[in-house]
Order: structure tokens, then sequence, then C-alpha cells
């Protein structure tokens, strides 16, 4: 375990040197933020002509909505090992100390780390403008972490998916059209009719944006099953990628010899 | 000459979509079923704003509203399936490949426009518009004229965006690698996801005048909803006039200067 994080520490610097020499990409990624963020301006000051508290609170959504899922490209996590199985480099990670997924999930973190650079003043912000106590700050910090793992997990698993079939092209947009359905990015989960709610709240997708960001800004009192599901969601999902190594591994073997 | 050069190098850009289409069959139908998936997202979007008790939006009812999803994934796919690679030509041009189409009996942007369309998603296009167009339960025989003004509408607004596009990345002359401004300009799509209705003074003459984000959809909606008079029409059709002829100067400007900037080992 030691040695296991020890690596994950350096691989984890490699890095955040790598990121810190073109710090510009951070600030890069936002150049979209303004541009919707005044769309949806426009758009709830329309809707909503009288209700100033559920503009503020909507305001406030698609900010941090915007902010988390433009965070990472989470499609290059599965893009990124359909590569390696199409190209062959997963073979090379067979002899090496580092566990395949331990060099995707190092960049991931790092990169989380440094894009809280942005998020921490968006954060603040928000606090300020919604007038928020700090245990939910904390509550919304713990809540997103556990998804940003989540995120990770699954679309390492779909990439995953790639040890099985020769392109998950097809499988990653299909992916990607159920999360923008079901993760709270549209709209929040509230607002759907209860059996369609009934559906998003089947997918783990909702634990890294609606949760988060409707525990800091609606603030209910039931967060603790939540936790418990995202944790338990968290175990599936590693079960599984760990499942998918381990038969596809051996399918990819075969294919090699 | 240019024209028949033109329409001999679309009509075989077709037959290779489909042949590819045809060749990725999986591929294509997972391709369909995710456009549907985010139509449908877009309409329970549209469901629950517009029977929430808390929102309203003046005006609008329902059917105008699908209407507008009808025009705006006409325009989606419109500008994915062909205008889109506007604003990645200053790779060409950062590249240093621009000499060598020009040596091309073709004009290097509309070549490089052409080669890139994707004839499925137009074709898909056409179909989720007529689709939505009906569930609009729009009287079609009526409204066709109306409808067609829309549908030219979206077009022409299409062509604005892609002349706005190629201008952005024509500062790759001066600049080299313009990654982030044909990031700027993908997201002025964006100003096609929602009807752009109360836009504020300033904002609203910019968005009717020199940025045609009005014209995307919300225009061609208003158009064929029978929402608007004929001198709005009309009126409407003078600042789309203005608008391509304030873009094709402007484009016409910096490509031309540009051209004198660039240099490459000719390779």
């Amino acid at each position: 375990m030691k040695a296991l994080m020890v690596n994950y520490y350096i691989l984890m610097k490699l890095h955040a040197k790598n990121y810190l020499k073109f710090p510009m990409n951070i600030f890069l990624k936002l150049i979209y933020i303004p541009v919707q963020m005044f769309m949806y301006f426009l758009l709830w000051r329309t809707l909503i002509p009288d209700g100033a508290s559920d503009f503020r609170f909507m305001l406030a959504y698609y900010l941090l909505v915007c902010l988390l899922t433009q965070a990472y490209p989470f499609v290059h996590i599965a893009s990124g090992v359909m590569t390696d199985v199409m190209e062959g480099n997963i073979m090379s990670f067979m002899v090496r100390p580092v566990q395949y997924g331990m060099r995707a999930l190092s960049k991931y973190s790092s990169w989380m780390m440094f894009y809280s650079i942005v998020f921490i003043p968006a954060l603040i912000f928000v606090y300020i403008y919604m007038d928020l106590s700090l245990y939910r700050i904390a509550l919304f910090i713990i809540f997103a972490v556990i998804g940003m793992l989540i995120e990770f997990i699954c679309w390492y698993a779909v990439g995953l998916a790639s040890l099985f079939m020769e392109r998950i092209k097809g499988l990653v947009i299909t992916v990607l059209s159920i999360r923008m359905f079901v993760s709270g990015i549209i709209i929040p989960l509230t607002f759907f009719p209860d059996n369609i709610r009934s559906i998003a709240y089947f997918f783990p997708f909702r634990f890294y944006i609606f949760v988060p960001v409707n525990l800091l800004l609606s603030g209910w009192n039931n967060y603790w099953f939540d936790l418990a599901l995202a944790i338990m969601w968290l175990v599936l999902l590693y079960l599984l990628s760990r499942m998918l190594w381990a038969f596809g591994v051996k399918r990819l073997g075969g294919a090699m010899s | 000459m240019c024209l028949k050069r033109a329409i001999d190098l679309t009509i075989i850009m077709l037959k290779m979509s489909f042949n590819r289409a045809k060749m990725f069959k999986a591929d294509s139908i997972m391709g369909i079923i995710s456009s549907v998936t985010y139509l449908s997202a877009n309409i329970l979007f549209w469901v629950v704003v517009m029977t929430a008790p808390t929102f309203a939006l003046e005006g609008w009812s329902f059917q105008n509203i699908v209407m507008f999803i009808a025009f705006s994934e006409l325009f989606f796919g419109l500008d994915g399936a062909a205008f889109t690679m506007s604003s990645r030509f200053w790779r060409v041009i950062y590249s240093g490949s621009l000499d060598a189409l020009h040596t091309r009996p073709m004009d290097s942007r509309l070549r490089f426009i052409i080669v890139n369309i994707d004839f499925v998603k137009i074709v898909t296009a056409f179909i989720s518009f007529m689709i939505l167009i009906l569930v609009s339960g729009v009287q079609i025989v009526s409204h066709l004229p109306l409808l067609v003004i829309g549908f030219i509408f979206v077009v022409l607004s299409n062509i604005v965006l892609s002349l706005m596009r190629l201008t952005l990345s024509y500062a790759a002359f001066w600049l080299g690698k313009m990654d982030a401004l044909s990031e700027v300009a993908d997201c002025l799509t964006w100003f096609n996801k929602y009807p752009l209705v109360n836009v504020p003074g300033v904002a609203s003459l910019l968005f009717r005048t020199i940025l045609p984000f009005y014209f995307f959809s919300t225009f061609p909606t208003e158009v064929s909803a029978g929402m608007l008079s004929h001198s709005d029409i009309v009126l409407g059709l003078l600042f789309m006039s203005l608008c391509i002829v304030f873009w094709v100067i402007i484009h016409g400007m910096v490509w031309k200067r540009g051209l004198r900037k660039y240099e490459s080992v000719n390779g």
C-alpha cells in the first residue's frame, strides 16, 4: 500500500510539473463560461420575471454546473484507455510496477487540484451571493470530491470496455448523452416529474453534478443517505473496473499471442 | 467553372460520406441514438419549464417551443455538419499548408469546408426538423411560405456564423496557434440553445445587427409561427442583409491582409 502511494505521489508530481509549464491552459478552458452564463442569465431572467430568489438559485446552480462539467475532458479518460488498447501500449503496463489505472487517476487528480484555483473564487462568489454557511461549503467539497472519483471510475470503466469491443466511440457518445439527461446538467433533477426523476436517480452521474450543487444551494438534510449511496456506487464501480480489467486483460493476452 | 468544381467535389464527398455510414453501421446507429437522447433531453427541459408554475415564457406556447427546437436542431445540424470546420481553418494557416492549397483549382477555404462536410448529419438534421415541425402541430400547408422563410434565415445565419469563424481563424496569420479563438467561435452557437426573447436593449440591437444570434432560431420560429407582422419580417430581412454585407467585407479585408502577412517554407 505504501509503495502504491509513493508511486501515485510521484506520478502526480510529474503531471503537476507538466501542467505548470502551460498555466494558461487552465484559463483557456474557461472561455466558454462567460458566454454560457450570459445565455443562462438571459434565459432565467425571462423565465422568472418576479421570483428573485429562484433566479439567484438558478444562476448559482448553472455557474457551478458549468464549472464542474468543464473541469476535465472526462471523455479523454475513456478514449485514452481505448488508444492504449488499440495501439498496444497497454501491454507495457503489465511489466511496470504501477497499476494501469493509477496513471490516469494521478493525471486527473493533479489537474483537479490545479483547477481548484479557478473553482475556489467561484465558490467564494456563490458563498456571498447566496449567503451560505461554511458548513454547507464543507459538505459540498466532500460530496464533490466523492463525485469526482465516481465520475473518473465511470469513464475509466467505459474505457476498459475497449478490451472487449474494438471501438468505444458509440458507447462513449451514448454514456455522454445519458449523463447529460440524468446528472442535472440541463436542469435541477428536482424539477423533473417523479417517474423521470426516479430513472435519473438510478444512475451514478448525479453524484458529481446535482447532489453536491443542490446540497450547497438548497441544503437539504437527507445527505447521509446520499453519502452512503455515493460510497456504495464508488465501491461498485471500482469492483466493476477491476473485473473488466481482469477479464479484459485475459482476452487481450489471447489476442496478442 | 469554379461552381462546377465545387459541385463535383460535393458529390464525391456525399458518396464517400454515405459509404462510410454504411461501412460503420453500428457507429452510425449509435450516433442516431445519441442524437435522439440529446433531443429528448432538450424537449424534457422545455416540458419541465413550460409546466412549472414558477416559470413563464411570455408570448410563447409549447407549440412555439417545439418549433424553436426544430429550427434550433436544424441550425445545430447544419452547423455541425458543414460550418463548424470554419473555426478550424487556422490549422491550415498555422501548419503552413495554405500555399499548397493555393495551387489547387479551387478556393482553399471553400475546399476545406466541402471536404469536411458530414452529409449524413445534414440528412438527420432535416429529418429531425421535419418530425419536430409535424409534432408542433403547425398547419404545414398554410404556413409553408413562412417555414421556407424561416429555413432560409437559418441557412443564412449559418453562413454568417461561418464567416465570423473564418475571420477569427485568420488571426492565425498574425498570432500562430489559435486553439483558444476556435473555442470562442464554437461557443457562439450557445446563443442558439434558448429563445432570445426579452433581451436587454444594447444586447438586443447587437444580436440583430453585427452578431446575428437572434436570426439563428428565434427569428425563424417567430416568422414561421406567425408571431411577426410583415413589416417585422422585412425589417429582419434588412438587418440580416446588412449583417451579411458587414461580415463579407470584414472577412475579405482580414483575409487579404492576412495573406500579405503569410509566409511558409512552401512545404
